[in-house]
């Protein structure tokens, strides 16, 4: 479990995270991923990466750009052909940052919250955003309202959001290469991008 | 279910006493309406007689009467909660059936109300939230499990106010959804 004087970072992915032009917090913290933990209990999870295992900030991004590429192989794997690109990949954009302290503030009462060390191939800074239902008693719109304030509380909490394009993505530079990444609220737009491709990365 | 699914002409949701009973419309007891022209809406979000209230859809040509940009944002929610609905087990966006019918009521309620269009967002498969950036608090009203719940979050020092939790069929919501009134446009309307 990492202490609350930690630092960790949040990838910001294309295509899922952008809408408008750029990357905002409700997006960039958009839900939790729901899956089961080594004893088979549920939990709901959000990807990020550890600052005490980053040298530095090209470190930081060279993660980054691996948990796209990891992501890019495995659902290469899963589709069992190459992905159309940038149709069907996924590509890192930046980050954001996010004190563990403002983590474990999330105001709540029915969930735990914890942070993670959760090492995957490839992927030694790994870590996870955890929560899991506590004991106590409550309906399910209860359980919903404190979830919908934790989310709330965890894009408030974001900072110094620092763009990047891969050295691999270069090519594409005409396709995300103006997108932005903010702490403001996306803006208007006259679409509604709902993007369907929204596992976790 | 929801006939509603991506109607272009659909200009409101209105709901009406119905004497079947039900709170939640079953599919069957969505009507749909080929009637162009325009009609007036009819609502009573029914507090003391909520248990017989039903989802009804008014669909106007929409060749009759161009939409205004707030119809436009309005049908672009209803859109995107179906969308929600229809997506395949497993994607994170999926909402049940009972969250999208209770998220289109109260979307009708806030229509018809004149409240400025929302933005919208699902999580965890049984929950939608309306959203509203005011001048300086967001004010966030999650759909789920029959209920409503209202939270401020003053968005200098985050501090959040929730407030209390009102089921969907009794009787003080109608006052509690009146209160949202939100003074400046939300920008978009999905998250």
């Amino acid at each position: 479990m990492l202490s609350d004087d930690e630092i960790i970072y949040r990838s910001a992915l294309y295509p899922r995270m952008v809408k408008s032009g750029v990357v905002a917090p409700e997006k960039a913290v958009s839900d939790f991923f729901r899956e089961a933990d080594a004893n088979g209990n549920t939990i709901y999870t959000i990807s990020v990466g550890r600052g005490t295992l980053f040298r530095s900030l090209d470190h930081v991004h060279d993660y980054g750009c691996r948990v796209a590429a990891n992501t890019n192989e495995e659902r290469a794997k899963e589709k069992g052909s190459p992905l159309e690109r940038p149709g069907q990949t996924v590509h890192y954009l930046g980050s954001f940052k996010l004190a563990v302290s403002d983590v474990l503030a999330a105001p709540r009462r029915l969930v735990d919250l914890s942070v993670v060390h959760h090492p995957l191939p490839g992927l030694d800074e790994h870590c996870n955003i955890v929560m899991q239902r506590n004991a106590i008693e409550a309906r399910k719109s209860e359980v919903s309202a404190e979830r919908t304030s934790i989310l709330v509380h965890l894009r408030l909490s974001l900072y110094d959001p620092e763009p990047h394009i891969c050295a691999c993505d270069v090519d594409l530079i005409s396709t995300f290469g103006d997108v932005r990444l903010t702490l403001a609220p996306a803006g208007e737009s006259g679409e509604i991008p709902l993007t369907s491709d929204r596992r976790k990365d | 279910m929801r006939n509603s699914s991506n109607f272009r002409g659909i200009s409101y949701l209105a709901l009406v006493e119905d004497d079947l009973g039900k709170s939640t419309p079953d599919s069957d007891q969505v009507e749909s309406s080929s009637k162009s022209g325009n009609s007036t809406p009819i609502l009573n979000w029914h507090s003391s007689l909520a248990p017989t209230v039903n989802l009804r859809c008014f669909v106007t040509d929409p060749s009759s009467q161009p939409p205004d940009d707030d119809a436009m944002k309005f049908l672009s929610l209803y859109s995107a909660i179906d969308e929600m609905h229809s997506f395949p087990l497993g994607f994170p966006e999926r909402i049940d059936e009972e969250t999208a019918i209770d998220a289109e009521r109260v979307l009708s309620f806030i229509d018809v109300s004149g409240i400025d269009a929302p933005t919208i967002f699902s999580h965890g498969g049984d929950a939608v939230v309306f959203s509203w950036d005011l001048a300086k608090i967001n004010r966030y009203l999650t759909i789920s499990g029959g209920d409503a719940a209202f939270l401020d979050v003053n968005k200098q020092n985050k501090m959040q106010c929730p407030y209390q939790i009102v089921p969907l069929d009794g009787p003080e919501i109608s006052t509690w959804l009146r209160r949202l009134g939100a003074p400046s446009k939300a920008a978009s309307n999905v998250e």
